[in-house]
């Protein structure tokens, strides 16, 4: 960053701390949406099967990927793993990026969709980078290797997986007392293992990030691990955001899909674990969101029960839309935060009356622990929708 | 454009292979299970059945293991 003749240093300082700390609150913002939106990949299956009690399910999932987060702190090399030119990404890009993904899981969050949070932070940075450099910026290869190829094939290789184990599962066992008990708890282990395993890559994401940040802006060495207060913030953050639920998107996937029991809960969980640890061991990264989706469809298939594939065309719908919809606000952000700091304020400004204005729009068809199981549709009520409902 | 065709074949068989014997043991241990309650029930003995079912889900247990191995970075 050069002095302006104009400025003092230590106004340039300030100016740098400011925009840091706004790229922070962000990027904690996006670790919260990005627990609640994940929290169903882990425990959906174990709260339809009643395996887990909802609050109880949430509560584990929240404690292993705080744990699974503090367990690796290794930081990322880049923050995009190589999809835009790294060397073009500002903090204020991030920052841009991090709206667009906020926003979009925010959406996706509404209508009980679920979608990739990486996928979003992704596209929000793409549309970030693309305003301010061009296409040039933007890697299509590596778009299509790591973002587009594995979206396709994460869900066949999790579903044909988790099809074939519970068509096994039903072969072998008998419905009988005993195997359902033994059903839930491994169904609740496995559940177990699928979010450590989340916390492990995504709670490290956003450490990364605001330890990118830092770094870039001259707080930290460059080479040097996250600060412990990052690694307490970023860890408290993803874990308020799993206990929080995410109970649209519990709900679509533990009920909307199709109906689970346990030894097909514990079938799809396996294979989504399975296919987590393979992915990330055998280097070809899988999406945890498509995985854990294609597991649930496959088991539904598998165990030859009623599939409803109208919900799994608004999920498949969601994924296709996430990058480019993310990278338009990403984008649009990036533009506004153009103008300087004051840009990044109005940002943060617009962020907050969008997210407020989802959440209003929520409570008009609240979902929560309650009322998770009681049905499988996630209603995002209109006014008219509502006088309609009262006048019936 | 480079696509690691090979690994995504690794991980798609290991994930179908391996998925489908752990869940396959747990099923068998169950069933085990169930088969020692109901010679139990029948006045029969049944440590043996008891001792198959519980060694396949012990089994799956190594299998919980061996994924916390690879998950907890400090074992590498």
């Amino acid at each position: 960053m050069s002095l302006d003749a104009d400025h003092t240093e230590g106004e340039v300082l300030s100016t740098t701390l400011l925009i840091v700390c706004l790229v922070i609150v962000t990027a904690l913002a996006f670790d919260f949406t990005n627990g609640f939106h994940d929290s169903a990949n882990a425990m959906a299956t174990s709260v339809a099967t009643r395996a887990l009690s909802p609050k109880t399910a949430v509560l584990i999932a929240a404690v292993l990927n705080v744990v699974g987060a503090s367990l690796s702190t290794e930081v990322a090399k880049t923050i995009s793993s190589g999809i835009v030119e790294d060397s073009l990404v500002s903090p204020e890009m991030v920052f841009a990026g991090l709206a667009g993904a906020i926003l979009w899981n925010l959406a996706t969050w509404l209508f009980g969709l679920p979608s990739s949070s990486s996928h979003a932070l992704f596209g929000g940075l793409i549309g970030a980078v693309i305003v301010k450099a061009g296409l040039n910026g933007v890697h299509m290869g590596t778009i299509v290797s790591k973002i587009i190829l594995p979206a396709l094939v994460a869900p066949v290789v999790a579903g044909g997986a988790a099809a074939l184990a519970t068509a096994v599962a039903y072969k072998i066992s008998n419905d009988t007392k005993s195997s359902q008990g033994i059903f839930r708890h491994a169904q609740s282990v496995s559940a177990s293992l699928v979010a450590l395993a989340h916390g492990t890559s995504d709670g490290q994401k956003t450490m990364g990030v605001i330890t990118l940040v830092l770094i870039a802006a001259g707080f930290q060495t460059a080479g040097t691990g996250p600060q412990w207060w990052v690694i307490l913030i970023a860890g408290c953050a993803i874990g308020l955001g799993t206990y929080s639920g995410g109970w649209r998107i519990m709900r679509t996937m533990g009920k909307g899909l199709c109906d689970i029991e346990s030894p097909q809960g514990f079938a799809a969980e396996t294979s989504s674990t399975v296919a987590i640890l393979a992915s990330s061991h055998l280097g070809f990264a899988l999406s945890t969101t498509q995985v854990c989706s294609g597991s649930i469809l496959g088991s539904g298939l598998g165990r030859r029960t009623e599939v409803r594939w109208s919900t799994a065309g608004k999920m498949a719908v969601a994924w296709v839309i996430t990058l480019p919809s993310a990278a338009i606000v990403g984008g649009l952000a990036s533009l506004i935060a153009g103008i300087g700091i004051g840009g990044m304020l109005i940002d943060m400004a617009l962020l907050l009356v969008g997210a407020l204005l989802i959440v209003r729009q929520s409570r008009k068809s609240a979902v929560d622990s309650k009322n998770v199981n009681d049905s499988g549709e996630v209603n995002v009520r209109t006014r008219t929708a509502v006088t309609e409902g009262a006048a019936a | 454009m480079t696509i690691d065709w090979i690994s995504l074949a690794k991980v798609a068989i290991v994930t179908v292979i391996v998925a489908v014997a752990i869940v396959a043991i747990v099923s068998g241990g169950a069933h085990a299970l169930d088969k020692a309650h109901a010679r139990q029930a029948a006045g029969d003995g049944a440590a043996s059945m008891v001792m198959i079912g519980w060694s396949a889900i012990g089994l799956a247990g190594l299998a919980v293991l061996y994924g916390l191995y690879l998950l907890i970075p400090y074992f590498h």
